[in-house]
């Protein structure tokens, strides 16, 4: 049995109503891309350390329960470790404070190797957290105002931001229905005799390349009808909407923000000062 | 008034394999009725549905819904005149909080913040799931998310709700719940209901029924009427409601069941009525 809805929470919401669900979106979609400018910025294990706090403070304020967001990840997680894993043998070790532990024919390990899929792996999952949180956490028109406000003036260069923004999240929308999807199909394989539990990842893998097909053709019924559907509600794009949830920044929301920053440049610049 | 004028609807129209959906249709639907379309798959109800709301145009003939002609042109104005639910909820709400799904139909309608506001209480409110406004699709129940759509559907204020087989994913209770709801609707706001379904049962509870057998009408009446046909109807594959066969088939045992038996409440009814003596010879 293939069971993805627990292993996969992208493009989820989990309204547990706290402090981050009710933040303004427009702050908190700018704070989102603050870390993720920061998780490239920082380049160290001092720097990530320093992140790291922030990001449990999100996560228990969040209330969204970590045990639900870690088991969501597995899939994720499991991705990540093995490219790891070929980043570490596969560094070219040529740094001249490196040294080789272990060789054998081109594949090696060496200490820089590790370091940089160490200080990889923690921006990768810095990246993730920070995004996955922003979708479990906002709810789909809070995304939309949100998007449609910061992507604004592209407007005036013809871009067609609403309507960009909706087929956005839209598409963020379709992805638990997709996996769902996926469910259904491999339990009625399953129920017809095929076994996506058993042989090898080779073998598994091609009996799970059986459900595309069905799948995709399903994904494109179910859009045409979402287009039907929206059609018949007057939908012709951005053109003269209305909202009816209204975007209000308040103190809070700026004193957020304002932290989010002291502690990017904290982690930025703070472990080269220390080090000088 | 849906003036429904010698339509014809072709897929892929003009050309020699072209599928015709429909033929020649002639129906008036007057503001304000309870009526149902029911066919088996491939009559046409569907095609009928998009002609409606100006999704599809007929290949012959016009359509006219209060005197306003449904063209390309004119398709935001029937569509504000002319609401529809479809059969899957998932495939058609937009957003994944109840209240801004319910409002996304009047926002398109570039309203003002607090007529939406009042729109989507009040729409909320005649669905009966005010209290679940702020909940989030994914957690609801097939039914309350059916009647999320149908709440979006009348935050349009529409003269005309279609429903397109909206009931045949629930369970039963919740498909006659379904459809006590737009009956009150009809009653207390004139609103017209057209509800397409296979469901002759669900049929039967409908002031009209117009059946529909390859793109062609068959029958057009009260549901006394139609399911009086019961052979006609068996030879296009629909069926008649089960307690309406059932009396016709007592009748026929010579047992005199008074009125027109549609529903089981009614069955009941003309039986309870039966004189003692009747009862005692059958």
């Amino acid at each position: 049995m293939l069971e993805l809805q627990r292993n996969v929470i992208f493009g989820q919401f989990v309204d547990t109503g706290s402090p981050v669900h009710r933040l303004d979106v427009r702050i908190k979609l700018v704070a989102t891309a603050l870390l993720v400018v920061a998780s490239f910025l920082v380049d160290g294990f001092l720097g990530f350390a320093l992140l790291f706090p922030l990001l449990v403070v999100l996560q228990l304020v969040s209330r969204v329960p970590f045990g639900y967001v870690a088991r969501g990840s597995s899939f994720f997680l499991f991705f990540l470790g093995i490219i790891l894993v070929f980043q570490v043998f596969f560094y070219p070790g040529e740094a001249p404070q490196s040294s080789v532990l272990w060789q054998w024919g081109f594949l090696s390990i060496s200490t820089e190797g590790l370091r940089f899929a160490a200080i990889l792996g923690l921006r990768v999952l810095l990246l993730y957290h920070t995004t996955t949180m922003l979708m479990l956490t906002t709810s789909l028109v809070d995304l939309t105002n949100g998007l449609e406000l910061l992507f604004g003036p592209l407007q005036k260069l013809r871009v067609p931001v609403n309507e960009l923004v909706l087929v956005g999240v839209i598409s963020v929308k379709f992805v638990p229905i997709f996996i769902s999807e996926v469910e259904r199909l491999s339990r009625a394989y399953t129920a017809r005799g095929v076994p996506f539990d058993e042989g090898g990842p080779i073998t598994r893998a091609r009996r799970l390349g059986r459900l595309l097909v069905p799948v995709f053709v399903g994904g494109f019924r179910r859009a045409d009808l979402l287009t039907t559907a929206m059609d018949v509600r007057c939908y012709r794009g951005g053109r003269g909407r209305t909202k009816l949830r209204r975007m209000e920044a308040g103190l809070t929301d700026w004193l957020v923000l304002l932290m989010v920053v002291v502690w990017v440049l904290a982690a930025w610049k703070l472990p080269g000062l220390l080090i000088a | 008034m849906i003036e429904v004028d010698g339509v014809s609807f072709a897929y892929r129209g003009g050309e020699s394999d072209a599928v015709h959906a429909l033929r020649d249709l002639d129906i008036q639907i007057e503001p304000g009725r309870l009526v149902a379309v029911i066919g088996h798959n491939g009559s046409g109800k569907s095609t009928l549905v998009k002609l409606l709301t100006a999704v599809l145009y007929p290949t012959e003939g016009g359509i006219r819904v209060d005197g306003v002609p449904v063209r390309h042109e004119t398709r935001w104005e029937i569509r504000s005149r002319v609401s529809v639910v479809f059969q899957d909820p998932d495939d058609q709400l937009v957003m994944n909080r109840v209240a801004d799904d319910v409002a996304f139909g009047p926002e398109n309608l570039g309203l003002p913040r607090e007529e939406i506001a009042e729109r989507v209480e009040s729409a909320l409110e005649a669905m009966g799931i005010a209290d679940i406004s702020e909940k989030i699709v994914d957690d609801l129940s097939l039914g309350q998310k059916q009647r999320t759509a149908i709440a979006g559907a009348l935050a349009m204020r529409p003269r005309y709700l279609i429903l397109d087989e909206p009931t045949s994913l629930l369970p039963a209770v919740a498909a006659t719940r379904l459809i006590e709801a737009a009956r009150e609707l009809n009653r207390r706001e004139g609103m017209g209901v057209i509800h397409v379904t296979h469901s002759m049962a669900e049929a039967a509870l409908f002031d009209r029924v117009i059946v529909l057998d390859t793109g062609r009408l068959v029958m057009d009446g009260p549901p006394s009427e139609v399911f009086r046909r019961a052979e006609e109807l068996r030879e296009i594959g629909l069926d008649v409601p089960l307690a309406a066969s059932l009396a016709s088939r007592l009748r026929s045992h010579g047992i005199p069941l008074e009125g027109d038996i549609l529903t089981d409440a009614d069955l009941r009814k003309s039986v309870f009525a039966l004189p003692r003596s009747a009862g005692d010879s059958g």
